[in-house]
């Protein structure tokens, strides 16, 4: 069922479109990889939905509507409670702790110290609550802002959207299998989960999804075991693979 | 972390109280003094809080909203704007033979110049439509270069005892010409506004996080940064009006605070404001009660000279703290 | 420290070049009307059918003496700062910086200075030796300085060798004599001064600024047989305390202002203080535009300050 739908999405930072007409769809339940080459407008898709009144971005065209409504026209509350958003680059400044920021996720919301509670333990921050967010490796700082994604959404995962962009990229093996798994459970319960990943192998092993971006237009949608393929991807990424794994990509010669 | 918070707050509530009574007895003659002139301690006294708190609460503002903890009122500009304002009306007023404005209290034309500085800033330091942290920097740096020289512009063309005052007026001290209603006025507003960012205090701290991840938990920062970017402004020309340009208070203020009680921003906010104020009203019982050269110290060259190697000194404990 | 700036996806410094260009425009637009006042009155031809001596006088205190010596139709340059000469003299500098270029169209005989203790600049010398110019520099402070230099200035200056020329310098001469006495007669106690009591003279009065014992200003209100009430410093800057403190019997606040302008707005927060000057009045002005100038123009000044304090006089006895 689709829950967010881009429908004609277009984008600008001021000059020339990133993104041209995008239509596309995270479904309930789903987690739906964004796949594509760098400047394919992965990051600024997402940004469309959380910032919908512009931080830079100037969306030019088209609708992104949550269960038909646009995003732009909730109240502030509804969409912090039903909208979450795993920046690629998370930054804090001051020194604040990962209490703190994890608790930042109900800022608009009632408090609510279990849902932090919980959150810090999926996120694998039991006994890290009191450190400071900017000492840590930025792996740990992508789990923090994990938790304050998870707070955020906290009893109400049924009606919910995640949209982490590529949330992992700094984590150890370990702490990357339990994020994906928190990734895994949100979808069971309902979120439909936007995953911005480069990693085209843990896209398809992940994702149940697949939305294959380039020069800010959708290429491909569908089915991830069906997107996910050399066929699809090679083109697009200007490589040839081996073999179906989608390991050892080749360049193709430069024309 | 409360209760060192709520420690840290009656620590600086106490030297706050204790710096006033000093103030009260410090004077050409150290001791509680007759009517007349407790009236005009108490009433330096008074500006002194409203100028100290209204600095540092200023600086903690523009340092959140700007995520820059470089940021104060007087790397934005606002300084050197009120300074131009004064000038040019001194000018003005002399060329068109007008004393009503030649003689005025500068108040007016400062108010009017920091505003202006920060109308440069806000139109021209914006990217896309955006207030941008870094292009807000740079704007203010080279509207106060554009403003000090337009200042010594406007010096070079007044006669040599009109320059004179002006320059002194530019060290910054506590004037003893406000009235009453001015000095109240001013005091009551530093007052509103401290409350005012007391309470924004957690949208301040949301604001910690990036724009785009600020945004996506509520903090409504399109709205947020140009209104308390204003009420900053505001805050500032109060300071301005009272003491002319007073340096490094909007910017070490702070940076102390943060030290002792954390970055949480209701706190910062009243700590910063209490600290602020002590540090004013005790800088001005100092110069006070000694002289240099027969005189008083311009206060301003004071809090520069104890400004600045606290700063320096905070930033290399933070570097070797590595963050 | 860590500055943690958000960066945009696509960052263009270039954007900002067009904003800080943008930015200049409006504001040289707001400074340019205030330059050309200044650089118009700046810059006339000179005149060079003036005869010798042709002087440029780097120095408000020097002009104002040869104009005293009838010799103001002479100076072809004068100061940056100079208050005494009509506008279409040339400024050719002042103490920090000289316009060299502006010095040599002037074709001048002498350059007079008041330099004090300050050298005088090296490039100033080798273009004197160059174009033959006679350079003076004198130390002028006190009274006792503007009698000595009034009375030997016309020694220095380059009147032509011939019979009028000579003439002419006797004559000058003569004149700087008369003006020296002129100067020793003329500053001798005066009863309104000597009745105004402790005088505090003041230069500003936000925050008081006071005229400090050497000043100028004080050894001519010392002369005239008054008291000045600020003993220590130069310029010190008081507090309002302050003034309550020294409780002066009465107070000249010193500006270049006009007539028009009333006492309380130049008297400040000084006027409405609670002190025995203010309570009978005896706060006055002294308006003249050359009372800080240490030169013959202090003729003028005594008798202004007189005038001033006398009226205070005459007010108290209409006064009950």
């Amino acid at each position: 069922m689709t829950r967010l739908r881009f429908d004609n999405v277009s984008a600008s930072y001021g000059r020339g479109e990133v993104l041209c007409g995008v239509t596309c769809s995270l479904h309930a339940g789903a987690i739906t990889a964004i796949v594509g080459p760098n400047g394919s407008g992965k990051t600024t898709l997402f940004r469309t939905v959380v910032a919908p009144r512009g931080a830079g971005v100037r969306r030019t065209g088209g609708a992104v509507l949550l269960d038909g409504e646009p995003v732009e026209q909730l109240a502030t509350r509804r969409r912090v409670a039903r909208i979450a958003y795993i920046p690629q680059r998370p930054s804090v400044a001051g020194a604040f702790t990962v209490q703190a920021i994890v608790e930042l996720g109900r800022y608009a919301l009632r408090d609510n110290a279990q849902a932090v509670r919980q959150a810090v333990r999926r996120a694998g921050l039991l006994g890290m609550e009191r450190l400071i967010y900017g000492e840590l490796s930025v792996g740990e700082q992508q789990r923090v802002t994990l938790a304050r994604a998870l707070t955020q959404i906290h009893g109400g995962e049924a009606d919910a959207v995640v949209l982490a962009d590529e949330p992992t990229s700094a984590m150890d093996i370990r702490h990357e299998v339990s994020a994906m798994a928190v990734f895994r459970e949100l979808s069971q319960a309902g979120v439909a989960v936007g995953l911005v990943v480069h990693d085209l192998q843990r896209a398809r092993r992940w994702a149940d999804r697949a939305v294959l971006l380039d020069a800010g237009r959708v290429v491909a949608e569908g089915e991830a075991d069906d997107i996910l393929t050399p066929q699809r991807l090679g083109p697009v990424f200007g490589v040839h693979f081996v073999d179906d794994s989608l390991a050892e990509p080749v360049a193709d010669a430069q024309t | 972390m409360r209760a060192r918070v709520v420690t840290v707050i009656a620590s600086l509530v106490i030297v706050l109280v204790l710096v006033c009574l000093c103030r009260l007895i410090a004077g050409s003659t150290i001791g509680w003094p007759g009517t007349d002139i407790l009236e005009l301690r108490a009433a330096r006294l008074t500006s002194g809080v409203a100028i100290g708190a209204a600095l540092a609460v200023s600086g903690v503002l523009l340092q959140a909203l700007l995520r820059n903890p470089l940021a104060s009122p007087f790397i934005l500009g606002l300084a050197s704007g009120a300074g131009f304002g004064v000038v040019l009306a001194v000018y003005v007023g002399f060329r068109l033979g007008m004393d009503s404005i030649r003689y005025a209290p500068n108040w007016g034309p400062a108010l009017v110049g920091a505003m202006a500085s920060l109308g440069l800033v806000f139109a021209f330091g914006r990217r896309r439509g955006q207030l941008d942290p870094i292009g807000l920097i740079l704007v203010g740096v080279v509207v106060s270069a554009i403003f000090g020289a337009g200042t010594l512009l406007v010096l070079h063309l007044l006669p040599a005892d009109e320059m004179a005052t002006l320059t002194r007026w530019m060290m910054g001290r506590v004037s003893e010409d406000r009235s009453w209603a001015v000095i109240g006025l001013i005091a009551g507003g530093t007052a509103l506004g401290t409350i005012v960012a007391t309470w924004l205090g957690p949208a301040l701290d949301g604001a910690a996080l990036g724009d785009d991840e600020a945004i996506s938990i509520g903090v409504p920062l399109p709205v947020l940064r140009p209104v308390l970017l204003l009420l900053a402004g505001a805050l500032t020309a109060g300071a301005v009006v009272l003491a002319g340009p007073i340096a490094f208070v909007g910017l070490i203020c702070p940076h102390v605070v943060r030290l002792l009680s954390g970055p949480g921003h209701r706190s910062l906010v009243i700590g910063s404001a209490l600290l602020g104020a002590a540090l004013i009203v005790g800088a001005d019982a100092l110069v006070s009660s000694f002289r240099v050269a027969g005189g008083r110290l311009p206060i301003g060259i004071f809090t520069a000279l104890i400004g600045g190697p606290i700063f320096i000194w905070i930033l290399r404990s933070r570097w070797r703290a590595g963050t | 420290m860590g500055v943690q700036l958000s960066l945009q996806r696509h960052p263009s410094p270039v954007g900002y070049d067009g904003g800080i260009m943008r930015l200049w425009l409006p504001v040289l637009l707001i400074l340019a009307p205030l330059a050309i006042t200044s650089v118009s009155c700046e810059r006339s031809a000179p005149e060079p059918s003036t005869d010798a001596p042709r002087i440029v006088a780097l120095s408000p205190a020097i002009a104002r003496m040869l104009a005293d010596l009838g010799l103001e139709d002479h100076i072809v340059g004068r100061h940056q700062w100079d208050m005494v000469l009509p506008a279409d003299v040339p400024k050719v500098g002042d103490q920090t910086e000289i316009d060299y270029e502006l010095l040599i169209e002037l074709e001048p005989t002498d350059v007079l200075l008041q330099y004090g203790e300050r050298p005088i600049p090296a490039r100033l010398r080798t273009l004197a030796a160059e174009y033959g110019w006679h350079i003076r520099s004198f130390d002028i402070d006190t009274i006792d300085d503007v009698q000595a230099v009034v009375k030997v200035l016309p020694q220095y200056l380059s009147f032509p060798d011939t019979q009028a020329g000579r003439a002419h310098g006797e004559q000058t001469a003569a004149r700087a004599d008369a003006l020296a006495e002129a100067l020793v007669d003329h500053l001798q106690p005066r009863d309104a001064v000597r009745q105004a009591g402790r005088i505090l003279l003041l230069f500003a009065v936000d925050p008081p600024t006071a005229f400090g014992p050497e000043t100028f200003l004080a050894q001519v209100v010392t002369r005239l047989g008054g008291a000045n009430a600020q003993t220590v410093g130069d310029y010190p800057q008081l507090s309002l305390e302050d003034v309550i403190n020294l409780d002066p019997d009465t107070i000249v606040i010193v500006r270049s202002a006009d007539e028009s302008t009333p006492i309380e707005l130049l008297a400040g927060p000084v006027g409405r203080l609670n002190i025995r000057a203010v309570r009978s009045g005896r706060i006055t002005a002294l308006r003249h535009p050359l009372a800080l100038l240490p030169s013959t123009s202090l003729l003028e000044v005594a008798d202004e300050l007189e005038a001033r304090l006398a009226e205070l006089h005459e007010a108290d006895e209409v006064a009950p």
